[in-house]
């Protein structure tokens, strides 16, 4: 559902815009999005869903070494039991206890496909269709407000829909910074070094178009498509302009090569902070879809959460910690028992991680039961419930939503948003 | 007598109101019964020649062509009929099927071909597309020959070149004939089934079967690419207590359980044509084997299906004793929706006969040139199409031009599809063709592993910037931004300088002869501004027009600038006047 | 919707249900038989979806276990075998959702499935070019497909005889006319390229009649005690040299009669589950009878009905607002009656200056406004209002005095 142009806007508001170095916007209510994807299926009883003791489900319990701290077992963190090993994922342990009082742990989201994509899919835009927008670009091109950008993409997972006039996919090379930092490292083109134009020359091209843009809007009359087509040109025509004008925080990536995930986490963190966007989405780049050997879950959640607490720290450092919502997602689990070749195959339920930005910490919501298959809960309050619903891939979406401002029966008409964050 | 006072309308347009509550209750698409109220202004002749141009070759107009339609508008359909007939009709159906079956999937790592052995001597930047384009020389070949359309699941045979035969040992003679891009059509040479792309090696390493999948994924692409029908995208609910990691308690339930069958009775038989074919063959495995000598050491832990020496160069990727092995996991034989069969081409003549099939390939052909979405097809489009498609001998240049010449293709009112945006890969063949400039990038930096050597940014979805522009990278970004978006500016702006630099720089060596970067007298260069306007934009303009006076500003405005190909002024204008064709809105949008 | 789109919407039928998703379920709005023109086909689509959702267990060439419990004879491979178990997909994927077992099939593609059922399960198939038709002399009985079949084996027909169809479900898209009485009992009646007949009678399990160019019967229309006739397309009948009855139908939703213009014998619509009743070209008739319609939605439309000899009779109705439909009767020579009706107004009869016969208004019990009578000027024969409480007996009075009654005036409220 495309939101209106923004041309009126945009005029004033961008040229207003400051991103100056270390300027922090008021926090206020402007809730900010951090997604990142743990891509390919994680194993929610790694940390998230303690199920030890059980014949059902075989859990890392099951490859314990001789080690003396090689011992899984659950851990209370601000109420919140988490499965900890302090020989194989030490920085699970570190991670809650530094923030388990702000995290939000969720469990029992019930995806209902098999599949990478269709999971993947559902998971991101609350809904199984590939055309439609993902939360992170909903979200972004709502509450755009003068940033030059609403959402941004690092991931290489995101889902544009009909909004990519207010979207970023900045490229896993540093592309973005090549397009925006027009003297960094740009590849050289068959020996013969690109023209660079002026810049004073390409905004004289970049208005000559704008003007013939409006022309073309005469010959197309009220044609909604096409105006609709011509608002987005015009309108991307000012953000890129905006990007490059006031210049946005990548120094940290190298063009041509793929970022650490840290660093392109600070970079994400750069990117909210200076309010260069308002929603921004990463991939956590570690190989999770198991299906030869589990225990490399193991590593997994240790580098994952490692990493999570460095951004975490970081964004409390900076004072963003109450701004920006960290969510980390991944498509789907892995079966409860192991298979002939020592990995998990994949199962259609999954957890998620909230982490600051209004979130109410120290609580697990959902469960699942035995075998793994998501209980049913009060979506109000996220409390398992017998005479509850199922907390679906859409109404974790919509509450996502809501939780950032955006109104959700917009987006998910009836459908009712998970309301746990916040209670 | 009074008069008669009707609640519903009489006549004509009773016949109308009856003919749309005939249709569904949604907005009655263009190329239904027509509104009896709309507008049926169609648009200006140029503007469809352009739409179906890039529509069918990704490509303008020639100047020639503009020239002919505007004298005449009754060769519109004569010129558009020779479109099809071109080599970039290919490779427009060759991108189609690209993004359709994902297959230019360069972020994934795991499909790289590691530069060891024979292969040491290719850089990834040559092997990868050629691994990538091998399915698709069918596609092309059935579209440069006007094959029937069927033959992309029944062709008994495949492509090869230097790269394929190394790799995949497929025969290639390097004096024999040959077809456009060096590419050789021959006979698989290891036993498999020729069924067209149902047989493609690079097909199903793009779609592997991963430990107990049973090659379920790989019917799902069948059943969702070429009949679409995704399966693999319906609500799955697994009971918890069956155990799912036990190939014995799955076949059970499959079998057994309702929920299962739903889906699993069509998927597994539909798998059981893929046994012949290793489940994947990553990059991983090749390197393990190349360091074990190609088996010669023994490697302890190895987890692929065959011989260890089978991944080494050339691959094999198929094995036919292997055909009936889904039997030693109790799963079903292959059969297709219900119809028994054995061989994987019996499995492409059951694709062919399916009408889900040729119901499919019209909403997917049609969902390319529209830039809808497939699922938004409308079915009162669909059936009228595809009736004709089929008694037609199923010809893709048919089908292309009745998509072409549909009325929402030709419409200027609200019934018409409106502007459609420029698909990436369209701007940067209608860019090359116009100026020769290839956006070319070395990638490597110092020591590489994998060394890519020329990568070519504007098709490179890892490197490059398709996808930053809005196409799909074939891996997890499925569907392409039919619209603007601020990267998609960054990269046209930057593609269009080099670009128009090119051709400058090109232009000054006396190897461009459209283009005179020397002019600078103001009535010259008008006249070569509204020469640029029809090369460029199929626009006939008058050399005092006001857009002319536009460009003829910048024009000065940049030759007064410094230039950026070492001083020469005009040269500086004429590259931004050209610059700025190549970024007009009639360029993004056609 | 564009508001145009949206306007014909609001102007189209009630038997259209624009604008709504139809409910799944026996309640369902049938489709309008006009809606057929654009029906999907089985090869544009069913065949598609029975291939998708239904013959990986219901396909001939499946046996015992591999059938996953489908019954041995439920096959649904070809379209003979979708005409056989029409009723059952009709019942099983459309009515409701118990096929596929597992789920799966949109409300879409199953509302379009009975699309497709509803309009006669059409084929792209051409009908026979009937200019070339063999005449066959005497009268002929099909009560087999595979007579149908066969019938139609060498190509179009004309029949000189009678036509006798008994429990087929193939169509016969050879015979283009028939002279004699055409005759359904069970199955259905499908004559694709038919234009004339000599009657049509339609009774028993019948559960389709489809003869969408026939433009004249040469005797009566009859379809009659069919408690399973869903569906009837003569959308484009013009004449009946006889009457038409249309009886105990309970499950006939719609009956598209646009086109009729002449009908020799009474007109009698009783016991239908028709919820609209139109004839909007039938100019007069010798009688006239619509009663025990209960689902009729809207009022019966008959604007261009100016005179009814033998009598009008509206009587069990179940339209609330009697409000339109009979424009043109200003002056009948028949009767009219109007009986057990829930309507609370006559404005249908506001053109209504003289009834030749009697006026018999009775067992109205929600009328409350029958200023639809104010332009009543005469009555010839009796004038009897009886049983209608909702208007004071002084109004009916009041009224009663401005009109010319030469028969006997009861004024009974």
């Amino acid at each position: 559902m495309p939101a209106p142009s923004r041309r009126s806007f945009l005029g004033g508001l961008l040229s207003g815009l400051a991103l100056a170095p270390g300027t922090a916007r008021a926090a206020g209510d402007e809730r900010q999005l951090l997604m990142i994807t743990a891509a390919g299926g994680w194993d929610v009883t790694y940390a998230f869903e303690p199920k030890l003791g059980l014949e059902s489900i075989q859990g890392p319990e099951v490859d314990a070494t001789d080690a003396e701290d090689d011992v899984e077992a659950v851990q209370t963190f601000s109420g919140m039991p988490v499965l900890v090993n302090p020989n194989r994922r030490p920085a699970v342990t570190s991670f809650f206890e530094r923030w388990g009082h702000r995290a939000a742990i969720v469990n029992g989201i019930w995806v209902g496909a098999i599949g990478h994509p269709s999971c993947t899919v559902r998971m991101l835009t609350g809904t199984p269709s590939t055309h439609r927008p993902d939360v992170s670009v909903i979200a972004g091109h709502e509450l755009v407000g003068a940033r030059p950008l609403g959402s941004v993409d690092f991931s290489g997972f995101g889902f544009a829909g009909d909004l990519g006039v207010t979207h970023g996919v900045m490229g896993s090379r540093g592309q973005a910074r090549a397009l925006i930092e027009r003297d960094a490292a740009l590849p050289r083109s068959g020996g013969l070094v690109p023209a660079v134009l002026p810049d004073a020359t390409q905004l004289a091209i970049d208005d000559l178009v704008r003007r013939r843009a409006e022309a073309l809007r005469g010959a197309v009359g009220s044609h909604s498509k096409s105006q609709r087509q011509l608002d987005d040109l015009v309108e991307s025509i000012d953000r890129a302009q905006a990007l490059r004008d006031r210049g946005l925080p990548l120094d940290r990536l190298d063009v041509g090569t793929e970022a650490t995930p840290d660093t392109l986490g600070l970079t994400l963190i750069d990117l909210l902070e200076r309010n260069a966007c308002r929603t921004a989405m990463m991939d956590s780049s570690f190989q999770w879809d198991t299906h030869y050997n589990t225990f490399q879950q193991h590593g997994n959640y240790d580098n994952l959460f490692a990493d999570l607490t460095l951004l975490v720290d970081e964004l409390d450092t900076r004072g963003l910690l109450d701004r920006v919502m960290v969510c980390v997602v991944s498509e789907m689990t892995r079966t409860p028992l192991i298979n002939a070749h020592g990995g998990k195959d994949h199962w259609p339920h999954t957890s998620a991680l909230f982490i600051g930005g209004g979130v109410q910490g120290g609580r697990v919501r959902g469960a699942t039961d035995d075998y793994l298959e998501s209980l049913t809960m009060d979506l109000a309050t996220g409390e398992v419930d017998p005479d509850g619903d199922l907390l679906r891939y859409d109404n974790l979406a919509a509450g996502i939503l809501d939780h950032l401002g955006v109104d959700s029966e917009r987006w998910f008409p009836g459908i009712t948003p998970f309301r746990g964050l916040s209670v | 007598m009074a008069a008669p006072t009707h609640r519903l309308p009489r006549g004509p347009v009773w016949a109308m109101v009856s003919l749309f509550a005939t249709m569904s209750c949604g907005t009655p698409g263009p190329d239904e019964v027509p509104s009896p109220e709309a507008s049926h202004d169609d648009l200006p002749v140029v503007d469809q020649l352009v739409r179906a141009s890039v529509a069918l070759r990704g490509l303008r107009p020639s100047p020639d062509d503009v020239a002919r339609v505007s004298a005449d508008p009754a060769s519109l359909t004569a010129i558009i009929e020779g479109y099809v007939e071109e080599e970039a009709f290919a490779e427009t159906l060759a991108d189609m099927h690209a993004q359709q079956l994902m297959l230019r999937a360069d972020t994934v790592p795991k499909l790289r071909l590691p530069q060891v052995g024979p292969m040491k001597g290719f850089p990834m930047g040559a092997s990868q597309p050629a691994e990538q384009e091998w399915p698709l020389q069918l596609v092309r070949h059935v579209a440069r020959n006007d094959l029937p359309y069927t033959e992309v699941v029944t062709a008994d045979y495949t492509f090869s070149n230097e790269i394929i035969a190394t790799a995949y040992g497929l025969p290639f003679d390097p004096v024999g004939p040959m077809e456009p891009g060096g590419w050789q059509k021959v006979a698989w040479h290891d036993g498999r089934p020729g069924a067209g792309l149902l047989s493609e090696t690079s097909v199903w390493r793009r779609h592997v079967s991963n430990g107990a999948n049973f090659n379920r994924l790989r019917a799902d692409v069948i059943a969702d690419r070429l009949l679409c029908d995704p399966i693999g995208g319906r609500d799955v609910s697994i009971e918890g207590s069956i155990a799912v990691s036990d190939p014995e308690e799955v076949a059970d339930a499959v079998s057994n359980q309702p929920e299962c069958v739903a889906c699993h009775q069509a998927l597994d038989p539909l798998g059981g044509f893929f046994w012949g074919f290793k489940p994947q063959i990553a990059k991983a495995s090749i390197t393990i084997a190349y360091d074990s000598d190609c088996g010669e050491r023994p490697v302890p832990g190895w987890q692929y299906s065959g011989d260890v020496a089978d991944y080494c160069y050339p691959l094999k990727t198929y094995n036919p004793e292997w055909e009936g092995d889904w039997a030693d996991w109790g799963l079903r034989p292959p059969n297709y929706y219900g119809e028994p069969a054995t061989y994987l081409d019996d499995l492409g003549v059951l694709v062919a006969d399916d009408p889900r099939f040729a119901t499919c390939t019209v909403r997917r052909f049609y969902s390319w040139f529209a830039q809808v979405h497939v699922d938004d097809v409308p079915f009162e489009v669909v059936e009228p199409l595809t009736e004709a498609f089929v008694d037609g001998g199923w010809s893709t240049r048919d089908l292309a031009l009745a998509i072409v010449s549909l009325p929402s293709f030709r419409r200027a009112d609200e019934d018409g599809l409106g502007l459609l945006a420029t698909r990436p890969e369209q701007y940067a063949r209608t860019v090359t063709e116009l100026t020769g400039y290839r956006w070319l990038g070395e990638v490597d930096d110092g020591e590489c592993k994998l060394c890519w050597g020329e990568v070519d940014l504007a098709r490179s979805a890892l490197h490059g910037y398709r996808t930053v522009a809005g196409s799909t990278d074939d891996d997890n970004i499925l569907v392409p931004t039919h619209t603007t978006t601020p990267m998609k500016w960054l990269t046209v702006t930057v593609f269009a300088q080099g670009a128009a630099g090119h051709a400058v720089a090109e232009a000054r060596e006396g190897r461009l002869s459209w283009l005179d970067p020397s002019i600078s007298d103001d009535d010259d260069a008008r006249a070569q501004i509204a020469d640029l306007f029809l090369r460029v934009l199929s626009a006939e303009v008058d050399p005092d027009a006001p857009e002319v006076d536009e460009l003829l500003d910048l024009f000065r405005t940049a030759a007064s600038s410094d230039g950026s190909d070492g001083g020469s002024e005009a040269a500086a204008g004429w590259t931004a006047v050209l610059t700025a064709l190549l970024l007009d809105p009639r360029m993004m949008l056609h | 919707m564009r508001p145009l789109a949206a306007g014909l919407c609001l102007l189209a039928l009630a038997q259209t249900s624009c604008g709504e998703d139809p409910p799944l379920g026996p309640e369902r709005t049938k489709t309008p038989s006009h809606r057929c023109a654009t029906a999907p086909t089985w090869e544009g689509f069913a065949q598609g979806m029975l291939t998708t959702w239904c013959t990986p267990c219901h396909a001939s060439s499946l046996e015992g276990t591999e059938r996953q419990g489908a019954p041995a004879e439920v096959d649904l491979d070809t379209l003979d075998d979708a005409l056989r178990w029409a009723d059952r997909i009709q019942a099983r994927t459309v009515d409701s959702a118990t096929m596929p077992p597992g789920g799966g099939p949109t409300e879409e593609e199953r509302a379009r499935l009975g699309e497709w059922l509803a309009c006669g399960l059409g084929t792209t198939e051409p009908p026979a070019p009937c200019s070339e038709a063999t005449k066959l002399d005497g009268d002929v009985r099909i009560d087999t497909d595979q007579g149908a079949h066969d019938l139609c084996a060498d190509g179009p027909l004309h029949l000189r005889g009678g036509l006798e169809v008994v429990d087929t479900l193939g169509a016969l898209g050879c015979v283009c006319a028939v002279d004699g009485p055409v005759q359904v009992d069970g199955g259905t009646l499908q004559l694709p390229a038919a234009t004339h007949l000599g009657s049509l009678s339609a009774t028993g399990a019948v559960t389709l009649v489809s003869a969408p160019l026939l433009a004249t019967l040469d005797g009566p229309l009859s379809l009659h005690d069919a408690p399973s006739l869903r569906l009837v397309d003569l959308t484009r009948l013009a004449s009946v040299k006889g009457a038409v009855t249309v009886s105990s139908t309970p499950v006939l939703e719609g009956l598209e009669l646009g086109r009729l213009t002449t009908v020799d014998g009474p007109l009698v619509v009783h016991d239908a589950g028709l919820r609209a009743l139109e004839i909007p070209r039938l100019a007069s008739a010798p009688s006239v009878a619509w009663s025990e319609l209960p689902r009729l939605q809207a009022p019966p439309l008959a604007d261009t009905l100016q005179d009814v000899p033998g009598g009008l009779v509206i009587e069990g109705v179940d339209v609330d607002d009697l409000s339109q439909g009979l424009d043109s009767l200003v002056d009948t020579t028949g009767s009219l009656t109007l009986r057990s009706l829930p309507t609370v107004g006559l404005q249908a009869l506001r053109p209504l200056n003289r009834v030749r016969g009697d006026l018999v208004i009775e067992d109205l019990p929600e009328l409350v406004d029958a200023s639809g009578l104010d332009n009543l000027e005469q009555v010839r024969g009796d004038l009897v209002i009886r049983d209608v409480p909702g208007v004071p007996l002084a109004e009916w009075e009041a009224w009663s005095d401005g009109i010319e009654v030469e028969g006997t005036l009861v004024l009974e409220p």
